[in-house]
């Protein structure tokens, strides 16, 4: 929590010193998701809602995200409670070539209540590809390597990366626009040489709106 | 010699006609006496009134008079004597050969080339840039016998010479209104003063006053575009074309296949419920922009184009500052001829 409001607090900062140069939009989305652990039983479905600051300052840009979605389990009769999963993303990346964007950053999602699901936090790395399809219109590809994972219980992750698709669509100006932010989370954590794996599907569509 | 006497007699008195009436009236008797023939008599009343108070003009009138009196009475030492006086009273004076026998006109001519006269100065309007080659305004006269001519220009104290030369007939010359210095002369009152000094003691003088006026040249207006030609849109619009489309089915295949290839097994199969909604808004945006207006991209060619063109405008925009440049050094100078009031 106190790591939200620093990401926060460093986004706002951001986001108060306007330029020429400068674009800041806030998005609020609605979201669903897909969870699931261990095995082929622990599957989750959930609807929730989040929203975005995204800040371009020359060449670089912040994207800090909040999203909070309500789990519950594919098959109700197999004991598994329901849960909330709040994950907050923060990216900082800077503009390579056209479109070509460098990616670093954090993520933590946690869930409540505690130990219903594994609460996870890991560092990020990668690239982001934006092509421009029309006044005010883009779509993108995502890969980031997600470092350094840790959990609520134990073990280490030697594999765990997302795989993104965004769109967007609105005013050639970026005065308003429709947004899609598509993830897909693949975690493999071991634990004692176990196989403990996590995945995650998560879709956010909504609307932003650019100052 | 019957008909060159009839002849004569015709054109005599017509030679009379046209000029002023004289004030003095023994020369107007003198003038009737011409106009009836009777010459004796011209010849007696032109010496009566030359010795009365006359005019320069009348006087010449008189001497003239007496020319043709003594050319029809067949004297021509005599005509040509007064002829002579004539020409030196009025040295612009001329016979018309249609109206005047060419006995007379031949005394005349005689005349003018015993005595050293400056006849017709004249001086053309000009307007011209000073101290630009070839460029002046034209002055003409006319000497009757040889003679050193000096031609000066004079206004004031300033006395600038035009030309000075051994001159015969008719001289053409071109005042440059410039002073020694390269300077355009001051604006104003300017004398063209003709001086001949001829063999022994003779010498005459004409002028000719002029008006000089000196302005500032134009200089030329810089161009804010060249003509006959334009600068292109540097943007142009695609035509439509089902790109945005494609390129949303690309990128939704690659998101798609890459979640199916990286799909954990051991957690069973995703349900396509996420990918699905993702799918159908990048499509969507993709459709959406098929269908739009696709967006200006620049021109290349015309980008080009147009700074050719407006590296062309800069380039002669600076040869015009150059040449204001030099206009604004120069100076305009009119000269008006001053039309002499006759007295």
């Amino acid at each position: 929590m106190k790591r939200a409001s620093v990401i926060a607090g460093v986004l706002a900062l951001l986001a108060s010193v306007p330029s020429a140069a400068q674009t800041v939009s806030i998005g609020l989305q609605g979201a669903l998701g897909d969870y699931r652990e261990v095995s082929s039983n622990l599957k989750y479905r959930g609807v929730g809602g989040g929203a975005t600051l995204w800040v371009h300052y020359n060449r670089f840009s912040v994207e800090g995200s909040a999203s909070r979605i309500s789990y519950d389990p594919r098959d109700q009769n197999a004991g598994l409670t329901s849960f909330k999963a709040t994950e907050l993303d923060a990216r900082l990346g800077v503009d390579l070539a056209a479109g070509f964007t460098a990616e670093v950053g954090a993520m933590k999602r946690t869930v409540d209540p505690e130990l219903s699901a594994q609460e996870m936090g890991a560092g990020r790395i990668g690239v982001r590809y934006s092509k421009l399809i029309g006044p005010g219109a883009t779509v993108g590809l995502r890969g980031n390597y997600l470092v350094g994972a840790k959990f609520t219980g134990e073990g280490t992750a030697g594999l765990a990366f997302e795989l993104g698709l965004l769109a967007s669509i609105g005013a050639p100006n970026g005065r308003y626009r429709f947004t899609m932010d598509y993830g897909f989370q693949r975690v493999d954590r071991k634990v004692s040489g176990s196989s403990v794996p996590i995945e995650q599907s998560l879709v956010k569509v909504g609307v932003a709106v650019g100052f | 010699m019957r008909y060159a006497v009839i002849g004569f007699l015709l054109l005599v008195p017509v030679a009379l006609r046209g000029q002023v009436a004289p004030q003095n009236a023994t020369l107007r008797r003198a003038i009737q006496a011409y106009e009836n023939l009777d010459f004796p008599q011209v010849i007696v009343l032109s010496r009566a009134s030359l010795r009365e108070r006359l005019s320069a003009p009348e006087r010449a009138r008189a001497e003239e008079l007496l020319g043709f009196a003594f050319s029809a009475t067949n004297q021509p030492d005599s005509a040509i004597s007064a002829f002579k006086e004539a020409i030196l009273l009025d040295p612009d004076r001329q016979l018309d050969p249609r109206r005047v026998s060419p006995r007379i006109t031949g005394y005349f001519n005689a005349a003018l080339g015993q005595v050293l006269v400056v006849r017709q100065v004249k001086v053309d309007s000009a307007r011209f840039i000073s101290g630009t080659a070839g460029n002046g305004v034209a002055i003409r006269f006319t000497v009757t016998t040889p003679a050193r001519v000096r031609t000066r220009a004079i206004s004031g104290q300033t006395s600038l010479l035009i030309d000075s030369s051994i001159v015969a007939g008719t001289l053409n010359l071109k005042w440059t209104g410039t002073m020694p210095n390269g300077d355009p002369v001051a604006p104003g009152r300017w004398s063209i003063v003709v001086e001949a000094f001829g063999a022994g003691q003779s010498s005459f003088s004409a002028s000719q006053e002029v008006m000089v006026a000196v302005g500032a040249v134009d200089t030329v207006a810089h161009l804010t575009a060249l003509p006959g030609y334009t600068e292109l849109p540097e943007t142009e619009i695609p035509p439509q074309s089902g790109r945005p489309l494609g390129i949303a089915l690309l990128y939704t295949g690659a998101a798609g296949a890459g979640a199916l290839a990286l799909n954990n097994g051991d957690l069973g199969t995703t349900t396509g419920r996420e990918i699905g909604v993702a799918a159908a808004a990048a499509l969507i945006t993709g459709f959406v922009m098929t269908l739009k207006k696709p967006a200006p991209r620049p021109a290349l060619g015309n980008i080009q184009y147009n700074k050719l063109l407006r590296e062309q405008l800069a380039r002669r925009n600076a040869d015009i500052t150059q040449q204001n440049a030099q206009l604004r050094r120069q100076v305009q100078i009119t000269v008006v001829p001053i039309v002499r009031v006759a007295r």
